[in-house]
């Protein structure tokens, strides 16, 4: 019954000032909503230098990043030690671009894994409510009260602390994010006209979750799996703090961790480590907001 | 003619932004008398809620701007030219204004009795709030005002929703009403009360309304006068009576045609061939030109002004035309076949 | 074409026979949770190549119906029958088949098209999953889908649902439910989101559907005009009860309820010279389905409403022209038609 006169002309307004057309392709929509700000270029042009930073470690050092020597604690700019040593005389840059790949590959293994995890039991519980969805919503719920230390510690004591475990606890304690928006997400859509369209049709439900619903919530997790990058860059970085991180991996929180007692001798120990991890999580905050305005546009408001 | 309380003239909306502007609307003119309800009808696109937006610059986006015409209010002079505190003065005080979907209107929040009482801040001092407010609710026929004063949107049905926006409209006691497509979101039994709601206001009050509806039903129930809108222009301006015996655009022809009621027999069915125009497409000369079937070569290369007929005027180069409905009848019959 | 209000009258076993059809639904309400009579006591049949409209207002629980039959939703009691056979009680060959032969077209309300799909690719899914054809072949029919309702398939096909108008969505959804080559399909309010000038074209579609593929339609709608240009039968609902049903020509020309008359009297003609016709109108709003009327749930806005309406629920009444009316009145609503003309509105009471 609804007329849709000043839908259309507003309509016709939004587009002709956003330049907004309806693309299919997923990646021209967020590149064509993202290159409008600035700020959230800047941020995509970081992450990926610090990609390529990670990737290229071993061409990019100076020195092992594990070989101690003589020349402990110099300030940077002191000859070939472009940032300055720690207290074991261990190279600061060497060891920062290792980091950045230790801390990226854990960033992005962990997304990955809570995006699928989250997905999962989203889904299900999105999709058929009823028991089915209080039953994985006390589950949610369960791992998002988790004390995120006390775990790590638990786990670490009981397994060891490698760069898996620390992926896994991490990944643990993210899911129940992406699950919540994902099943928000479904609970909508699952009575949407299409996907009733789509059960007329004879498809079979889970063809229906995987194929007609879940491309319409995946802007919502995209945004969801790049704040998680940068919360688990920091949760590792936390953890490694704390000293459970993997003591065979140089990892920017390890580096802090190993910064503390020199604080006031050697500050470069701490501030590139520290700035590192503060400009890479900003970044990636910053990248999810703008992939958030650039796949769930709104008409602007009425002032 | 009545005395005339609201004149639009020449009214142009277009785009704002960083491509070229596009105009959506394109020079409307309209007028609203002294008790008179004037239809402004037409379909998706043509403009006409822009139009009714434009007049208290009430857009809801910001993506378009008014760009040239004036609009004049009986004893306030040019709306268009006002500043936003100017315009406050204007607003729910002379023309008061009620839209389409209720719910997207009220706050589910605030009781009844708030939400009316808001409009009268800063108008009436507030002790008197309540007492105009019941007054308001019983003027609209809903039943128990004053428990109603005390609810909540949730708890009325939509067409009380609407009684209930529609006194806030004419809280401040406005001369004029413009309402955009007021009963299209509710149940035909209940549209029908809300029309003669609002008829009983124009009469008691002598109120002028601007009535924005689709729906040509609607306008021979309603309206003393009626505008067409097609594409961003008027295409015919006629009193009710004649536009209905004698249409002389073939738009509204057309639209006539395409009205089922329950009169309407199968065999007569009909639907006007084509679509809008884009409107950053323009075609050269009529905007109609490319679905109207009784269209000149002159059509197709300069845009016909509006041509005074009885009871109005129409924009075709064939308004005059006296024989133009048996024209449209035999070509448009022949071309719409019933599949 | 005009039918005979009962199509067992034509020897013909019906193609879809709804039996006492009722959805109850669970709803909180004030206090605890409460029961919504969505739909109550239902019947009705369709036969081959025949249209029938169920008429209604909000809360009268023609949507609600239309799901039952689609089976997107079970029915709380009573059941609907497609082909003779249960569809509670099919097995799996005959639900599939069931499955195909019933299809829908939606309301264009911009997501009757999954907006992340191309129009091929919508078109597609029915072609896959109801009849296992995909690839080539699927990519020929799909074309041949869109041919039929008047869509060039070069253009069309790989177009996003937002680039179209809401009648050429509207001829995508018909063609969709095409697809699976139905012998039912259950239109929801299938033009009353398009534009006057675009609906005959739509309905023409359906219509043409009708007579060259001898498709039934099950057509719900609140607007009488659509009604009178494609319905054989109409079945008017009002709080999920049947008030009256019978052929579109016998319920329009001749209305035996208030409602009915009522709806035909608030239809809005554009017809100045209507307007001056005296016009009862119904008092109030329409009641909430949680809470309904004891009695003719219709007693609270009826004009003819008197003291055995308000306790009791009147009882079947079939006339000679097949029309059956649930009202205690039915004879004096018949009675009066023939003094004014039956569309213009309801006489009053003598």
């Amino acid at each position: 019954m609804t007329d849709n006169s000043s839908d259309s002309t507003l309509a016709l307004a939004t587009v002709e000032r956003e330049g907004l057309r309806p693309p299919r392709n997923r990646f021209v929509e967020a590149w064509s909503g993202l290159s409008r700000s600035k700020i959230a270029v800047a941020s995509l042009v970081f992450i990926i230098l610090v990609l390529l930073m990670g990737a290229f470690a071993p061409l990019l050092q100076t020195n092992d990043p594990f070989a101690g020597g003589k020349d402990a604690l110099l300030p940077p700019l002191s000859g070939e030690h472009l940032l300055g040593t720690d207290h074991l005389g261990r190279d600061i840059w060497s060891q920062l671009v290792n980091g950045a790949r230790v801390s990226l590959m854990v960033g992005f293994s962990v997304a990955a894994a809570a995006t699928v995890i989250g997905i999962i039991v989203g889904a299900l519980a999105g999709f058929y409510g009823g028991w089915i969805d209080s039953l994985l919503m006390r589950i949610t719920e369960f791992f998002q009260t988790l004390p995120r230390l006390v775990l790590a510690l638990i786990i670490v004591a009981l397994f060891g602390s490698s760069v898996t475990m620390l992926i896994g606890v991490i990944a643990i304690l993210s899911w129940p994010q992406t699950a919540r928006v994902v099943r928000t997400g479904f609970m909508s859509l699952r009575s949407v006209a299409f996907v009733d369209a789509a059960r007329v049709s004879g498809m079979p439900r889970t063809a229906i979750i995987f194929r007609e619903i879940l491309p319409n919530v995946l802007a919502s997790v995209v945004v969801i799996a790049s704040l998680d990058v940068g919360a688990a860059i920091l949760t590792e970085a936390s953890l490694s703090f704390f000293g459970l991180g993997d003591p065979n991996l140089v990892s920017w929180g390890g580096m802090l961790q190993q910064a503390q007692q020199y604080l006031a001798q050697a500050w470069w120990m701490a501030v590139f480590p520290g700035v590192a991890i503060a400009l890479i999580v900003l970044a990636f905050n910053i990248l999810g907001d703008g992939l958030n305005d650039a796949l769930n546009p709104r008409l602007k408001e009425r002032a | 003619m009545t005395e005339t309380l609201l004149r639009v003239e020449n009214l142009q909306v277009e785009t704002r932004g960083r491509r070229r502007p596009v105009r959506l609307v394109d020079g409307v003119s309209l007028e609203v008398g002294v008790g008179e309800i004037v239809g402004l009808v037409g379909e998706s696109g043509c403009g006409k809620s822009m139009t009714a937006s434009s007049i208290l610059q009430l857009f809801p986006t910001d993506s378009v701007r008014l760009a040239g015409g004036e609009i004049s209010l009986k004893d306030a002079g040019r709306l268009d030219q006002m500043s936003s505190d100017q315009l406050r003065k204007v607003r729910g005080v002379r023309i008061g204004m009620v839209f389409q979907d209720p719910s997207t209107y009220l706050d589910p929040l605030m009781t009844i009795g708030k939400q009316v009482a808001e409009g009268l801040r800063g108008h009436l001092p507030k002790s008197q709030h309540p007492a105009r407010v019941l007054e308001l609710l019983k003027q609209m026929g809903l039943p128990d005002p004053q428990q109603m004063m005390k609810r909540y949107p949730h708890e009325l049905s939509g067409g009380q929703r609407q009684r209930v926006l529609i006194a806030a409209a004419l809280a401040l006691e406005p001369d004029v009403l413009i309402a955009d497509e007021p009963t299209t979101a509710l149940d035909v039994t209940i549209q029908a009360e809300i029309l003669t709601l609002l008829k009983s206001l124009r009469d008691r009050l002598g109120l002028g309304i601007l009535l924005i509806t689709h729906d040509l039903g609607v306008v021979a129930e309603m309206c003393d006068r009626v505008y067409v809108m097609y594409a961003g222009r008027v295409a015919e301006t006629r009193d009710v009576e004649s536009l209905f015996a004698e249409p002389r655009h073939p738009y509204t022809i057309g639209l006539l045609h395409g009205t089922l009621s329950p009169d309407t027999r199968p065999e007569d069915m009909f639907s006007i061939p084509g679509s809008v125009p884009d409107p950053r497409a323009m075609p050269a000369g009529c905007r109609f030109n490319t679905r109207c079937p009784v269209a000149l070569d002159k059509c197709f290369a300069d845009q016909p002004p509006l041509i005074d007929v009885t009871g109005g005027a129409s924009a075709c180069w064939r308004a005059e035309e006296d024989t133009i409905g048996q024209a449209w009848d035999q070509t448009a019959k022949e071309e719409n076949n019933v599949a | 074409m005009s039918h005979e209000s009962t199509p067992e009258g034509t020897g013909r076993a019906p193609l879809l026979k709804a039996m006492n059809v009722t959805t109850v639904f669970k709803v909180r309400g004030g206090v605890g949770k409460r029961a919504l009579r969505a739909v109550d006591n239902v019947s009705l049949t369709i036969g081959a190549s025949e249209t029938v409209a169920v008429v209604g207002e909000s809360g009268s629980g023609k949507t609600t119906f239309g799901r039952v039959v689609l089976d997107l939703l079970k029915p709380t009691s009573g059941r609907v029958e497609y082909d003779g056979v249960d569809v509670a009680a099919m097995d799996k060959k005959q639900w599939r088949r069931f499955r195909r032969e019933v299809q829908v077209v939606f309301q264009d309300t911009g997501s009757s098209l999954n907006p992340r799909r191309s129009i091929g690719g919508s078109l597609e899914l029915p072609l896959r999953y109801n009849l296992g054809i995909r690839g080539e072949k699927a990519r020929k029919r799909t074309a041949q889908l869109l041919d039929m309702v008047g869509l060039s398939s070069s253009t069309f096909a790989s177009r996003s649902p937002l680039e179209l108008s809401g009648g050429q969505r509207q001829r995508v959804s018909i063609a969709r439910a095409m697809a699976s080559n139905p012998r039912l399909i259950v239109a929801d309010e299938a033009v009353s989101a398009l534009d006057v000038s675009v609906r005959a074209q739509v309905l023409q579609v359906m219509k043409s559907l009708q007579e060259k593929e001898g498709v039934s339609f099950l057509f719900i709608t609140h607007d009488l005009g659509v009604v009178r240009a494609v319905s054989d039968r109409v079945v008017v609902l009002y709080l999920g009860h049947v008030m009256e049903q019978g052929s579109a020509a016998a319920v329009l020309g001749n209305p035996s309820h208030p409602y009915t008359k009522a709806l035909l009297a608030a239809a809005p003609r554009p017809d100045p010279g209507a307007r001056e016709q005296i016009r009862v109108g119904l008092k109030g709003d329409i009641p909430s389905p949680i809470a309904p009327p004891p009695g003719c749930r219709f007693n609270t806005r009826c004009p003819l409403a008197q003291d055995i309406c308000r306790t009791t629920v009147p009882t079947l009444r079939v006339f000679d022209d097949g029309v059956e009316s649930s009202c205690h009145f039915a004879d004096e609503v018949r009675a009066a038609n023939t003094r004014t003309a039956a569309v213009d509105g309801l006489a009053p009471a003598p």
